[in-house]
């Protein structure tokens, strides 16, 4: 073998080594025993951006101002769009000492009130909220039974199939099924002896979870934001900002030995893809989609069920669209095998699994209340910074 | 393709097939984060067949290595930010970014970032060698979007660990290959000459005889 041929060949060796790696991932863990149809991307562009709001709009929060109650109250929101199920965050929030102002703009760093006379709080009611959070799923429907051969006289009644006299005599089934050519004998010969059917086919589906603002959650079986797709931590920090931090146009740098500034968490979720959060998604699918998993109105078309029993098995799927001759007639064929009880097919939703869920969208959504005490201080206007840190990628 | 052998159109087929197979898998999603209508996604988004939605970093056992990220303009309009690298840590439990340039580890000049709607720039930062202290150690490739009196930072975790030690026997095979390299070394100079001074054209008779003749005088 000459030089370039077995670098050629090295090159290729390593290319499909790499791709057939890559593609490893993707195809382990199947079932043997199921053979999937259809997989379809759902997934896009997955993001996760915050937000400091004022409390009413979705507009900058861009002033400390407090009102009446020495209050200033806002919001703080996360917001995943199509975001991956791994890595958690954190929210937090510092402030700087509130410096006087004087009327040519500048400011008076010997006039101040200190940090640690303003305080977080959070809304005993409704401290976190959930909003719009959507689970994209690739629901699957299991198939699945042995359909029995064409003597079964229930078979025979679907298939239209009268057993004729031949030269007056009563012949056997077998005998006219031997003599049937074309569909329904192709049918026949794959329903011969019985044929086992089980086979699981996807779609692709959005499927929106209904969670109400309150953080109260509509999902069945779930105790609340913890147990949410990102699950909503409590742990929310309370209380005054002890150390002031120094960051900001007014007074950026700390001093010497100056204290970490005090930090007080304001939000936090992580990944959490429990056991009952699979079940309940489940179950939401199933109230979602009713019984009627087959069909125009269903889950899976008739196309879709042809197309997973051709993956099984060629024969029977020629021969119940010859016989059908059109959808209509396959259709309702098919529903007829899927009615019979002990006769025909079974049509089920599988349990979702972690393997389904990929990616969510949704509000985050915290309500703190930044407060200010009671201090003797000069009358004027004081300034200060309030920072929002947002880490993302927790593990 | 004429010219391949047999075993190679054996390979061509597979290796296609799994082309085909990879265009067909689903599109991972982006971990990206931000704030301010800006994000940043960790290069490669995927890393194992799972998102990246941070930095896991080796730090190198000698000189600096280089981390790339892509920052991105998610919104219809024009967009800027600070971008820099910052030393996070724990207190109390809860995370705390240091100020920029802060981390011995992970360093990213500070600078402002402008970009176009939907415009994306790639970007890097430098891991630096160093003795990683005891515990967790922690930076961030950090968003800040100043809005008045409030400042948003949205921070990208990097985990930083201890680079993978040379084995042992790894170490003594590399000594002993270097040891070897020497006397195998002295022998091919020495062939070397050898075979120089082989090919090197013997003196002619006539040379010789004057060389005689010169000497009798």
């Amino acid at each position: 073998m000459s030089r370039p041929r077995s670098r050629r060949l090295t090159v290729l060796a390593t290319v499909s080594a790499c791709l057939a790696s890559a593609a490893v991932p993707a195809l382990a863990g199947h079932d043997p025993n199921h053979r999937e149809v259809t997989v379809a991307a759902v997934a896009g562009e997955g993001v996760r951006q915050f937000f400091v709001y004022e409390q009413a709009a979705d507009t900058d929060l861009s002033r400390l101002s407090f009102d009446g109650n020495s209050e200033q109250p806002f919001r703080v929101v996360v917001r995943d769009t199509d975001r991956s199920l791994s890595g958690g965050f954190e929210v937090s929030a510092s402030l700087t000492n509130l410096y006087f102002k004087n009327t040519d703009g500048t400011y008076d760093l010997g006039s101040v009130i200190p940090s640690r006379n303003l305080s977080l709080a959070f809304s005993p009611t409704n401290p976190l909220e959930a909003t719009g959070v959507e689970l994209p799923l690739v629901p699957q429907v299991a198939v699945t039974g042995q359909l029995l051969d064409c003597t079964d006289p229930g078979v025979q009644d679907l298939l239209g199939i009268e057993v004729p006299l031949l030269g007056g005599v009563l012949g056997t089934l077998t005998d006219y099924l031997n003599s049937l050519t074309g569909a329904q004998g192709l049918l026949c010969d794959a329903l011969s002896g019985g044929l086992a059917i089980d086979t699981v086919i996807s779609d692709t589906g959005s499927l929106p979870l209904p969670v109400d603002v309150d953080g109260l959650t509509d999902l069945a079986g779930l105790a609340g934001l913890a147990d949410l797709p990102v699950g909503l931590l409590g742990g929310q920090d309370s209380g005054a900002f002890l150390n002031p931090a120094f960051v900001g146009p007014i007074a950026p740098d700390a001093p010497v030995g100056a204290a970490a500034a005090t930090s007080k968490r304001v939000m936090s979720g992580t990944p959490n893809i429990t056991d009952t959060l699979l079940s309940s998604v489940t179950s939401t699918l199933e109230s979602t989609v009713g019984a009627d998993l087959l069909g125009a109105t269903g889950l899976i078309s008739i196309d879709e069920l042809l197309a997973g029993l051709a993956d099984q098995n060629l024969d029977l799927v020629t021969g119940l669209t010859s016989l059908g001759g059109d959808t209509a007639g396959v259709t309702s064929l098919l529903s007829g095998l899927t009615a019979a009880p002990g006769l025909g097919l079974v049509a089920e939703l599988v349990q979702i699994d972690s393997l389904s869920l990929s990616t969510v969208s949704g509000d985050y959504v915290a309500r703190p209340v930044l407060t200010a005490n009671t201090v003797a201080a000069r009358p004027g206007t004081y300034e200060g910074t309030m920072t929002i840190d947002f880490f993302d990628g927790v593990e | 393709m004429p010219d391949l052998s047999a075993a190679a159109r054996r390979l061509v087929r597979p290796a296609l097939v799994c082309v085909a197979l990879l265009l067909l898998l689903p599109a991972a999603p982006a971990g990206a984060a931000g704030t301010g209508g800006l994000e940043v996604t960790p290069n490669p988004p995927v890393v194992d067949g799972k998102q990246s939605t941070n930095f896991r970093v080796e730090v190198p056992g000698s000189g600096e290595r280089s981390v790339s990220f892509t920052v991105r303009n998610i919104t219809g309009e024009q967009r800027s930010a600070r971008l820099y690298a910052a030393e996070v840590t724990r207190s109390n439990g809860n995370l705390q970014l240091g100020t920029p340039g802060s981390s011995p580890f992970a360093a990213l000049p500070d600078r402002t970032v402008t970009l176009e709607p939907g415009e994306m720039q790639t970007s890097s930062f430098t891991v630096r060698a160093g003795k990683l202290p005891d515990g967790e150690v922690m930076a961030a490739v950090v968003l800040e979007v100043r809005n008045g009196s409030v400042v948003q930072r949205a921070s990208t975790l990097i985990y930083v660990d201890d680079g993978p030690p040379v084995p042992l026997p790894l170490l003594l095979a590399a000594m002993a290959a270097a040891l070897l390299l020497i006397p195998l070394g002295a022998l091919a100079v020495g062939a070397r000459r050898r075979a120089r001074s082989a090919e090197k054209p013997l003196p002619t008779e006539q040379g010789s005889r004057a060389v005689e003749h010169a000497g009798s005088h």
